[in-house]
């Protein structure tokens, strides 16, 4: 059976104009994104690859061509639609985290479930993320590593269909980055939910489905990952 | 010069916190300015005249006396000169006007080079005989010019001295009747000067005076006088004896100064602290920004007195724009508000001169607050090596947790409004800053708002409450009760007809004395009634005892059933003892109240009365019939004297609106600069909300919701701060003439919360409108907190 296409993306170019010149940030990028699988893109500084989170996930807009979600093209939606979008259908993570400092790690995660039809509920979501005992601290009182799970746990929160993951583990040590991988491939694996990671570091695409190679605005290659190693056995 | 385009570029980026912080500053600045050029002004107009025409240090007022005796007066030890002239109020024959005209006519004796309270001409000569000077309010009023006839009726005789000059006193710089009139009114009342031995011939009272003046040698106060004066002057029928502080005119003036002067320094002062605070927060905030390029700039070698240099400038250029706007607006009100006090007080030297003292000091103030701000936003981040600065901030500890820890409060609320209670407790500085700002320009809408109806009691009460008649007949002698009423009810158009005994008296309680005019009324009158306007009742007339004003009862340190001593020479009775039965509080003026009856018989007096009291649908016509009549002192018509103080209200009005906008102001440039600061702290946390899926509006709620929480904590603690205002007002106002009500309505509050409220909604709606323009991508890039 052929997965679902949850994304779809056709002739995607992005330009910036930085005063008198014109950036070429992406320059007519074809590829799609299916339920279920864990995906990484990999790429340089510069390639394009965040320009393609950040349309994928509607908080920036293509100069030209279509991103299809589910069937439907959301490059032209206006900001209250995009707005809806992000709410219902996905989910965000941050290299800094961006959690909110006034609100403790359960808090955090709970603010995002209220925005949701269906949210899972916060103390599951904090057993299923190693954090059960510190819900009731604030992110100035946890570790990088911790703060980046309460941020997964916040972006799953919503129940979203996509998990869009921009630089996960870019601001930790080794192996509080390999823990962070293993929370994401849990949520992957047992939600059936679909994650975008997108990389620099070529050690992660070892423990992905499928790798979208980027370099210069363009999609350079794409591999189908047979056997996915799992993240403990992934090395940088 | 690469850093000076560096902080006006900086400037430019943040010119809405700017543009409130130098609003605020300029306000400020124009009110320092305005209101210390005024008083400067006021205060040297009134010395020199004082000091020019010899304004006396006391004044008395007596039947009579004989002139001889005024050397005994002098000769009484710290007594330094005393002069004394005759005065009495004659009518003016215009019988196009539609009240009776009054002219106070004062001797005016040329051989006496050195008298006191001498005129000041300002146009003409000094009258010789035939000859008489008016006030120039009153000869331009009645368009009379220098050559002029003025018809007279001076003791029942005609007479048409020639108008020889236009002249000024010290005694009437605000010339008032008496304290009933409360603003200067031309139309009705002016001062004459006529040669003494004309005066005297003209009232039959040749070597007579009645009105005293007394300069005290130096050093000696009023006190050390005042009881030996009291008793020399006593056997004369004293009428009244006071210092030159409760002298009418100089008391009014006095009463001016004092408002002014405690404006020129604590309003500023307000404005301008509530500027730096802004500046301070906006720096620090500026300068957090800019960490990383402090580092930068350490680490190529910029010294930190020259980075310090740098964000001063920041401070100084709101510091510069504010002095220019306060200093030039400031000049501009001084100059109007000048010309608006000379409408009132007629002081010769009075001009819109400007002070460069005033001008000097405003800019250091200006210049010297912008710079505070600034170092003290700056400083501590100037410190930083650049390898720290280069590195961002470490996250702030968290100590403790005070909204989690309220029971119930996490079922009440939803994530936003504890994000919003949480961001209100984690930066105290900030929130109590915004709270007390909102409290300030609650109180001073809501003061301003209650000062209109402050006004209304102040003044109107009188109508409304007590003097419940529609025209005052003054006789020149008491006349018999019965035979005055009968007469009066008799005249077309009285409906109903009073009468009430006016008393000069003094009364003494232990060592303390004070004069006072003793109001007698019936006990069943429906025309005169006793209204105690703390409480907002009235009162019987007391029989047996008489019932005194807060005011009367405070200088005699007495309260309800002290025993005072009365004497009322006038009456030509000896002194009495008599109880006081109540004590209530009069807005305007010293007033003592007893049964009538009951003071003819405590007096043993035959039944007499001063004034009839009539209610009439047509004073005019009653005033017309009256005009000529000679046992009739003054005719006062109630409905004219509501129509003056009108005219005050409304010139006043416009000040009030003026500082209600300035309250207005303050609570919308404290918001919008706060919530601007806020929004530039918080802009990933808003950003990151976007992008889990809130609308700008929703966002824009949290926000919303912190600021409406610290509104209402503001206006509330804006309450206090209303009674407080009013408190020193009155500490800096009240007078033995003035009790400034501390009652404050309900609507002034509700108009001051609404007006606050609009200023919180504005400010809030164009937060929403920067939320929506966030460019999530960048925002969410940037780290705010090293991690």
């Amino acid at each position: 059976m052929v997965a679902e296409k949850i994304l779809e993306i056709r002739g995607l170019t992005k330009e910036y104009n930085m005063g008198q010149v014109t950036v070429h940030a992406l320059r007519g990028v074809d590829f799609s994104i299916y339920a279920g699988e864990f995906v990484v893109i990999l790429g340089p500084s510069g390639s394009g690859k965040s320009t393609i989170l950040n349309i994928c996930g509607g908080i920036d807009s293509p100069t030209a061509g279509q991103v299809l979600y589910r069937g439907e093209d959301i490059a032209g939606y206006k900001a209250k639609q995009l707005t809806l979008y992000r709410r219902s259908a996905v989910g965000f993570v941050f290299q800094f985290y961006n959690l909110i400092q006034n609100l403790t790690a359960q808090e955090n995660i709970s603010l995002a479930g209220e925005l949701s039809g269906s949210p899972i509920p916060p103390a599951e979501l904090l057993e299923q993320v190693g954090l059960g005992e510190r819900g009731g601290h604030f992110p100035s009182q946890l570790s990088g590593g911790e703060q980046q799970r309460v941020a997964i746990a916040r972006a799953i929160a919503k129940n979203p269909d996509l998990l869009l993951c921009d630089e996960p583990t870019g601001a930790l040590d080794f192996s509080t980055g390999i823990a962070i991988l293993r929370v994401l491939l849990d949520f992957n694996r047992q939600y059936g939910k679909t994650v975008a990671v997108i990389t620099h570091n070529a050690g992660i695409a070892d423990m992905s489905d499928r790798v979208l190679k980027v370099r210069d605005g363009l999609i350079e290659e794409e591999i189908v990952n047979a056997s996915p190693l799992p993240p403990e056995e992934v090395r940088w | 010069m690469l850093l000076l385009k560096k902080a006006a570029r900086t400037v430019w980026r943040a010119k809405k916190s700017y543009i409130s912080c130098v609003a605020l500053m300029s306000i400020g600045i124009m009110m320092y300015v305005s209101f210390n050029i005024l008083y400067l002004n006021l205060v040297t107009a009134m010395d020199t005249m004082y000091e020019e025409q010899r304004f006396g240090d006391g004044f008395a007022q007596v039947v009579s006396m004989p002139q001889s005796s005024l050397a005994v007066i002098e000769a009484i030890p710290g007594v330094e000169q005393v002069s004394g002239v005759l005065r009495v109020d004659a009518r003016v024959d215009a019988p196009g006007a539609g009240n009776i005209v009054t002219l106070r006519l004062i001797s005016y004796d040329p051989a006496d080079e050195y008298r006191l309270n001498d005129i000041y001409l300002e146009a003409g000569t000094a009258p010789s005989a035939e000859e008489i000077a008016v006030n120039t309010s009153f000869a331009a009023t009645h368009g009379f010019e220098l050559g002029d006839p003025i018809d007279l009726i001076v003791s029942g005789r005609r007479v048409s001295p020639l108008l020889s000059g236009m002249a000024l006193s010290p005694e009437y710089v605000y010339a008032i009747q008496d304290l009933t009139e409360l603003l200067p009114d031309p139309e009705t009342f002016g001062v004459g000067f006529m040669p003494l031995q004309q005066l005297a011939a003209l009232t039959g009272r040749g070597g007579e005076v009645n009105a005293l003046s007394f300069r005290m040698s130096d050093g000696v106060e009023w006190s050390a006088v005042e009881f030996q004066l009291e008793d020399a002057l006593s056997s004369y029928g004293l009428v009244y004896l006071l210092p030159r502080e409760d002298q009418l005119s100089h008391a009014m003036l006095d009463m001016q100064l004092a408002s002014i002067g405690g404006m020129a320094t604590s309003v500023p002062l307000l404005f301008v602290m509530m500027a730096v605070v802004i500046l301070y927060i906006l720096l620090k905030r500026v300068i957090e920004q800019e960490r990383g390029q402090i580092g930068i700039l350490k680490a190529f070698g910029f010294t930190d007195r020259q980075l310090l240099a740098h964000y001063l400038c920041y401070g100084l250029i709101t510091g510069v724009l504010g002095a220019l706007f306060g200093i030039t607006s400031g000049l501009a009100v001084s100059g109007v508000y000048t010309d608006l006090m000379a409408e009132f007080f007629s002081l010769p030297s009075l001009r819109a001169d400007v002070s460069p003292q005033y001008l000097l000091v405003a800019t250091a103030i200006s210049l010297g607050s912008g710079a505070f701000g600034a170092i003290a936003g700056a400083r501590a981040m100037i410190k930083l090596s650049p390898s720290d600065a280069m590195r961002p901030p470490a996250p702030p500890a968290v100590k403790g947790d005070p909204v989690g820890a309220i029971p119930g409060l996490r079922h009440l609320l939803s994530s936003y409004g504890y994000m919003a209670l949480r961001s209100i407790s984690r930066n105290k500085f900030r929130s109590a800053f915004v709270a007390l700002g909102i409290s300030f320009s609650f109180a001073i809408i809501a003061f301003m708002a209650g000062y209109m109806d402050m006004y209304d009691d102040l003044l109107f009460d009188r109508f409304t409450k007590s003097e419940l008649f529609d025209l005052r007949i003054t006789m020149a002698s008491p006349v018999a009760y019965t035979s005055l009423v009968e007469s009066v009810h008799r005249l077309n158009g009285v409906d109903e007809a009073e009468a009430i005994l006016e008393l000069p008296v003094q009364l003494s309680h232990k060592h303390l004395s004070t004069g006072v005019m003793l109001t007698a009324i019936r006990e069943d009158s429906e025309l005169y009634r006793i209204y105690d306007s703390a409480l907002r009742v009235h009162l019987p007339p007391s029989r047996g005892g008489v019932i005194l004003s807060s005011s009367v009862a405070d200088s005699l340190r007495a309260q309800r059933g002290s025993m005072l001593l009365m004497s009322a020479p006038s009456a030509g009775q000896e002194d009495i003892w008599i109880p006081v039965l109540d004590v209530v509080t009069v807005n305007i003026g010293g007033a003592a109240y007893i049964e009538l009856t009951s003071l003819w018989e405590l007096l043993g007096i035959p039944p007499t009365a001063t004034s009839a009291i009539v209610r009439t649908g047509d004073s005019l016509a009653i005033i017309d019939m009256l005009r000529y009549n000679e046992s009739i002192s003054s005719l006062t018509d109630q409905a004219r004297a509501q129509e003056v103080l009108g005219v005050m209200l409304e010139t006043n009005g416009a000040m009030f609106v003026l500082m209600q906008i300035a309250g207005i102001g303050i609570a919308w440039a404290i918001i919008t600069a706060s919530s601007s600061i806020s929004l530039s702290e918080r802009k990933r946390e808003y950003a990151t909300l976007r992008v889990l899926g809130m609308q700008p509006k929703e966002v824009a709620e949290i926000m919303g919701f912190e600021y409406w929480v610290l509104s209402i904590i503001g206006m509330l603690a804006g309450i206090p701060l209303v009674y407080l205002m009013k408190v020193s007002l009155n500490d800096m106002m009240g007078t033995d003439l003035f009790t400034i009500p501390l009652y404050t309505p309900m609507s002034a509050y509700i108009q001051a919360a609404l007006l606050c409220a609009l200023a919180v909604l504005i400010s809030n709606l164009s937060a929403r409108r920067r939320i929506a323009t966030f460019g999530m991508v960048d925002v969410l890039k940037e780290r705010d907190y090293a991690v």
